[in-house]
Parts: structure tokens; sequence; C-alpha cells
């Protein structure tokens, strides 16, 4: 129910040991770079070849000597300031009022019956508000400066002691502002949405007097069943990735139980990259089979086999992760025959430690095409070798698919706890990322009880 | 032609001090997107602007007027010869801090009101607060835009588009103002009051370099004019001498009897002279203008009937 802040990247991480800064300094060189080829190509045609380059370097060598040394922050700040003005004239209340409606009508279309309703919400809000972003940036910045060149209302700013750097500087500045307003508004706005929007309370359906056990009312398209403890609470079981607390009170010598918020709704992940590796028909070490996805992860092993799929995590230990390792897996099946396609194609993953002397039981599962095949592993588990190993083909096994010829896992695998033994899992399954990363990847998370998702 | 009108206007002229703008064999060719010459804006021009004078060029339109102020403002990079202002390269933007320029139409940010206008354009020059506001005040005070200070420019007038294009150009009291086409779209009311502003200004030591076909404007303001045509410079000097027709005498008496004119003529002849006409003097639709409208500014709802 926390998260490990080792596991996070901070800003700083990101920016000097993470490359960042050195990344952005490479961009800005090749661009730099790039504009100086094209800008001496357009100088040789109009000056030839040894003229044209000392055009430009006359220009640059002005830029250094003048235009930098003589730059004013208040200049820039004024144009920045007017790049602020000009973009809450005109355009951008016009995409906030699109978002805005947006949110109004989305909840209309924003199944409450899924899985996850949270992670529905927040992916909602998170893609939407990244296309308004990117719109707004596109039409703010490449039309601005061009209009005022258009219009020459930029007469009127060069004719004053004005510098070109000076011009594109403040444009940027006043942009960013806006965009960051902008942002900031969108993400309370949304933040209030997903709140609000997956809120709800039950109640207690009619029970006997002292029972320690009985279940909601059905709400949001789910119901709980409810356990009470010692000291008179109670505890929901998990429906949709959260749970309630239960609180009892007497009212007129009658019990009245209240129901508190979702608790777990929103969960921060972050990704924990693994090795991804397959074993073929036979067991023997080899590559997966193609349908037509060439990215290994999107590759797929044969069904009733000794096929497996077999992923390594480093870093899963029980310091980041609490009482349980939840997994969870996006995994299509593709089927080569015909006939029955309404049984779920089955399968199971195995959990082994990195040298692979031992090995867990089984956990079974049927793969729920198209949707989030979740896991909940405990910390304890039971031995392969003592719980099965007069019919266990080989120690190695560690995922078996059964009724079918072909089988896939795709995966996001995982949001765990993990065993201090355990510190890879080995799952005989292909594995393809589902929805927006393209990316394998192991996702683990711990429970935030109610803050906004942060990874 | 050119060089000997120039000598003759530097004689006559009385402020011969340093020249603020200087052109010095000054041309531009527009060239299309494939760098192929295309117009020959301006061929090698050669004037010079004197400090604490109101220098016209005329010409008809596409003559180079605009192409000879763009270059002087640095607007435009000269393909030959070099334009200097203040004695600074006309592309150096240092010479920016005491150059006022008010374009042919007003391009301004019509997202502003003409407070912020202002103001923005005094941040331009970095003026501490205090004299940005003082500035502002007076200016809009000046051009007669109190009533619509607030107001966006988008819904400005022609006329009060131009007034506040004014204002911004002196935002930074520049000792070179360029004006260029200044009367076009004011009538005649606000033309006389821009005409009169400019002669203040001028009074006020400044420099001011103005381009238009008006030519009654032109007439009325300007000391020395050069007129453009084709990109070539065709004549430069001061306007009082060029206009004066040598050889023609002009008497204008009041009160006088028809027997009286009869006996002038009688003179004019003994003398050798000609008569080329007499006749009663007519008004200028310009003066007929401005006193019927300051009439009915006196005496709201007379209607002025001869």
């Amino acid at each position: 129910m926390r998260i490990d802040p080792d596991q996070m990247v901070t800003f700083w991480e990101w920016l000097i040991p993470g490359m960042g800064l050195l990344n952005g300094f490479l961009l800005v060189v090749t661009l730099a770079v790039l504009g100086f080829i094209v800008c001496y190509v357009i100088a040789a045609r109009l000056y030839g070849p040894a003229e044209g380059f000392y055009v430009i370097a006359e220009v640059m060598s002005k830029f250094f000597r003048e235009d930098l040394p003589n730059t004013s922050l208040r200049r820039i700040a004024a144009l920045a300031r007017l790049a602020f003005q000009e973009a809450l004239r005109r355009k951008v209340l016009a995409i906030f009022a699109v978002f805005v409606v947006g949110l109004m009508f989305a909840g209309w279309y924003l199944d409450p019956a899924a899985d996850d309703p949270a992670k529905l919400y927040i992916s909602f809000v998170m893609t939407s508000i990244n296309y308004m972003m990117l719109l707004l940036g596109l039409f703010l910045s490449s039309f601005s400066l061009p209009a005022d060149i258009k219009n020459r209302t930029i007469y009127t700013i060069i004719t004053k002691p004005v510098r070109p750097t000076e011009i594109v500087l403040g444009r940027v500045l006043g942009f960013t502002l806006v965009g960051t307003l902008l942002l900031g508004t969108m993400g309370i706005l949304s933040y209030v949405f997903v709140t609000r929007g997956i809120v709800h309370y039950h109640e207690m359906e009619p029970m006997e007097a002292n029972a320690r056990k009985g279940a909601s009312t059905y709400d949001a398209r789910h119901s709980h069943a409810v356990t009470f403890l010692e000291d008179g609470t109670g505890v929901t079981d998990e429906v949709k990735s959260h749970r309630h607390t239960v609180s009892v009170r007497e009212v007129d010598g009658k019990k009245v139980y209240d129901f508190g918020p979702p608790e777990g709704t929103l969960q921060a992940r972050i990704p924990v990259f693994g090795v991804l590796r397959f074993t073929q028909r036979d067991g023997s070490v080899g590559d997966g089979i193609n349908v037509g996805y060439e990215s290994t992860y999107r590759k797929y092993i044969d069904g009733a086999s000794l096929s497996s799929a077999i992923w390594t995590f480093n870093n899963v230990d029980e310091s980041s992760f609490g009482d349980q390792l939840n997994i969870e897996m996006t995994i299509t099946a593709y089927r080569t025959f015909k006939g029955d396609i309404v049984t779920g194609v089955r399968g199971s993953v195995i959990l082994r430690s990195p040298d692979g002397k031992i090995e867990s039981e089984r956990f079974p599962f049927i793969v729920k095409e198209y949707q989030v095949d979740r896991m909940e592993i405990p910390r304890k588990v039971k031995d392969s070798v003592t719980v099965n190993h007069k019919n266990s083909i080989s120690t190695k096994i560690s995922f078996k698919m059964e009724n079918s010829k072909l089988l896939s896992v795709a995966t996001i695998a995982a949001n765990t706890s993990v065993w201090h033994q355990l510190t890879s899992i080995c799952a005989k399954v292909m594995r393809r990322l589902a929805g927006t990363f393209s990316r394998a990847s192991l996702v683990f998370g711990s429970r935030w009880s109610s803050s906004f998702a942060s990874a | 032609m050119s060089a000997t009108a120039e000598s003759t206007a530097a004689k006559s002229s009385k402020t011969t001090s340093e020249p603020v703008i200087e052109t010095r064999n000054l041309g531009k060719i527009y060239r299309d997107f494939w760098g192929r010459k295309k117009v020959y804006a301006l061929k090698s021009l050669d004037i010079e602007v004197k400090q604490g004078e109101i220098f016209g060029l005329l010409g008809p339109n596409g003559s180079g007027k605009s192409t000879t102020i763009k270059l002087i403002l640095g607007l435009l990079f000269p393909t030959s010869g070099r334009a200097f202002v203040f004695g600074k390269d006309s592309t150096d933007v240092r010479k920016n801090e005491r150059v006022g320029y008010l374009p042919e139409e007003s391009y301004l940010y019509k997202f502003l009101n003409a407070e912020e206008t202002l103001d923005f354009y005094g941040r331009l020059f970095e003026m501490p607060a205090e004299e940005r506001r003082a500035r502002t005040e007076k200016l809009i005070k000046m051009v007669g835009l109190e009533k619509s200070r607030r107001r966006q420019l988008r819904e400005y007038s022609k006329g009060m588009t131009r007034r506040i294009g004014l204002a911004q150009a002196l935002i930074n009291e520049p000792d070179l103002l360029v004006l260029d086409e200044p009367t076009t779209g004011l009538d005649p009311l606000g033309s006389r009051d821009m005409k009169d502003l400019i002669l203040k200004l001028r009074d006020e030591g400044k420099t001011i370099l103005l381009c238009s076909h008006q030519l009654a404007d032109v007439q009325d303001v300007c000391d020395r004019v050069a007129i453009l045509h084709q990109g070539e410079l065709k004549e430069l000097g001061r306007v009082d001498s060029l206009l004066k027709v040598q050889d023609v005498t002009e008497v204008h008496a009041k009160g006088l009897s028809d027997e009286a004119k009869r006996e002038i003529q009688e003179v004019i002849k003994r003398h050798g002279g000609e008569v080329l006409t007499v006749d009663n003097p007519t008004t200028t639709m310009e003066e007929l203008f401005l006193d019927i409208v300051r009439q009915s500014e006196n005496r709201p709802g007379h209607r002025s009937v001869e």
C-alpha cells in the first residue's frame, strides 16, 4: 500500500543521470547544424559558395557579438505578455470550451461497468488533454508569428529597439505560460471529473443481527461482500479494483451501516521492464511464433506443448511491494482451429527464482481477450516440486496452455509485491503489450489509498 | 539636376548641422522566390535629411517612396549602397531608440486597447512604469482618444487607428519621426490636426520624414521635398523655391472699387507688364469645410446657409 520512492524517477534524476539534459542538448545541436546547412545552401545560391559562407559567418558573429549581449529580459517579458494576451483574447478559450463540453458528455459514454473505471476515466482525461494541448501548441505557435508578418504588425515591433532573439523568445515564453495555465486548469477539472466520476456508495443488504458476513447493495454496476472485524467495523472485498470500509452506528436501537468512499481506485504505476525469451514446443530455448506482428512481445506460443514465454525482471523484491504480487496481463489468443471459440483459452503462471532453482505452483487463468487479466499472487506460495513433482514433466515448465493450438499472451503483468526469494517471474506466455504502450513492460505499482496517479 | 538642386537647398536651409538621415547610392531590387530579379524598386538614391526639417518624399504609386522608408528604417536590406540614421547603419537596432514610425496603415495589435497598446510599446523601450503611464496619458490626450481609450483597436474607425498609430510612434519622444502617408484616412479636420501636429513637432526640434501623394499636404508642411518616379530621384529642393513662379506677381487687395482696378491695370500696361487675370479669390474646399465644422461646433443646431 505504499510506493517505494527509490523506484520513482524524479525530475532531477531524469534531467542529469537520466540523459534528459543531454538529449535536449543534442537536439539543439542537431537543429543548429541542420539550420546552418539549410542557410548555407540558400546563401550559396544567392551569393556563391565562398561569399555565402562569409555572409552566414557575418550573421552568426553579429548574433553573438550584438544580439545576445544586448538582449533584454524586460523586452522579452513585454513580448511574452503580448503573446499571452493574444492567446487569451483569440483562440484559447475555444479549445477550453471544447474540453469542458467533452467532459460534460463523456460521462455518458464511459462505461461504469468496466473492469477498472478509474483507469478508464484517467485514460480518457489524459488522452483528451494530450490532444488539446497538442492542437493548442500547434496552432498558437505556427500561426502567431507568421500572422504578424503577414499583417505587418511586425513592422511596428522591429522599428522599436527590439532584437530578433527577443521576438522569438518572447513568443516561446508567452505561449509556454498559456499552455502551463491551461494544463493546470484542465488538470484540476480532470481531477474533479475523475474523482466525482468514481465515487459511489453502497448500502447494506438486509442481514442477520450479529452476522459476521453480509453483502452490499448493487450500485454502480457491482456489489461487495462485507466482512465485519472484531472491532465492529467492516471491510468489503475488492471488486473493480476498490474496497470500502463500513462503519456501524446505532440509531434508535437499530444498526445503521455507513459505507465509506471507494479506496484504492486511483493507483500509481511504475513501469518495470523485463526481458522476454521463449521455449519452443519441445521445451528447448528458441523463438516465439510470428503471426504477423514482428515485435518480440507480440509473438505467440504454441498451445498444448512445452512452449513458454519467460519474462525476467530485476528489482522485484518485498521492499517495494507489500502483501501480494498483483499481475495484470493482456493476452490475445490466435486460434488455428475451427469450432469452439467460446470456451476460453487457459494458461498458467509460474514464478521462479533468478537462479531457476525454486519454482512456484501454477496459477491458472482463462484468457480474457481484449481485457486485462488480473492475478493476485499471495506472499507465500507453494513449491512446485513438492506439490507437483510427480506429474510435472519438467521443473522448467512454468506456464501451460491447455486447450488451444496457439496462444499468445500480451502483458502488462503486475501490480505487485513479491517474494524475497523470487525475483524473476517466468511465464509460459507470449505477451503483447496492450493499450497505449507498444513496449513490453511489466507494470508494478502499489496502491495509494486515494491519491491521484503520479506515474 | 538633383545635385544642383541639393546644393541650393543646402545653401538656403537654416538648419545645417549633421544629417539625421543620409543615403548613399541606395538601391533595392526585389527578387522572386528563385532569386531572379523582378523589380528595380529604387535606383541609387542620394539624399540627406538635416536635423529639424520636415522632409517629404513625393511620387506616384510604385515610385519607391515606401521602399525608401523601409530601407531607412531597416525593414529591408539594401541591394546596393547604404543608409545611415543618426550616423548608424540603418540595420542597426540601436538607432530605433531615437526613431518613431507611423506605418502606412496602422499595423497594430487589434486585440489591445489604446492604453495597452501604448503601454506595450513603452515596455519595448524599457521605460519605467510611471514614465509609461505618464506618456500614455499625455499621448492619448494629444491625439484626442480620451473617450475610446479602453476600446479594443478592432472597433476603431480608420481615423482613430491613425491617431493611435501616431501616438505609438511618439511613445519614445523620438528625435526622428518617419510618417508613411500620415493623412490618408483622415477627414479634413483630422488631416489639418495632423499637419498642425507635424509642424508643432518640428518646432520642438524633431526631424520628420514623410511620404505622401497628397500634394496639398506636402505643400503645407514640408520644408524640402524629393520627388521620385520609377525608383529614380527626379527633383530635390526647398518647397518654397520649387513652387515659386518667378515672373508672375500676385497682389491681394481689399475694398477696391472697379475704377481703382481699371487704373491698376493701366499702370501695369504702362510698365510693359501683362495682366493675366483679375478675379475675386476663391477659398479652398478645405477652408470652407473647416469653417463650417467650426461654426457648427460653436453653435450646434445652426445651419450655415449663405
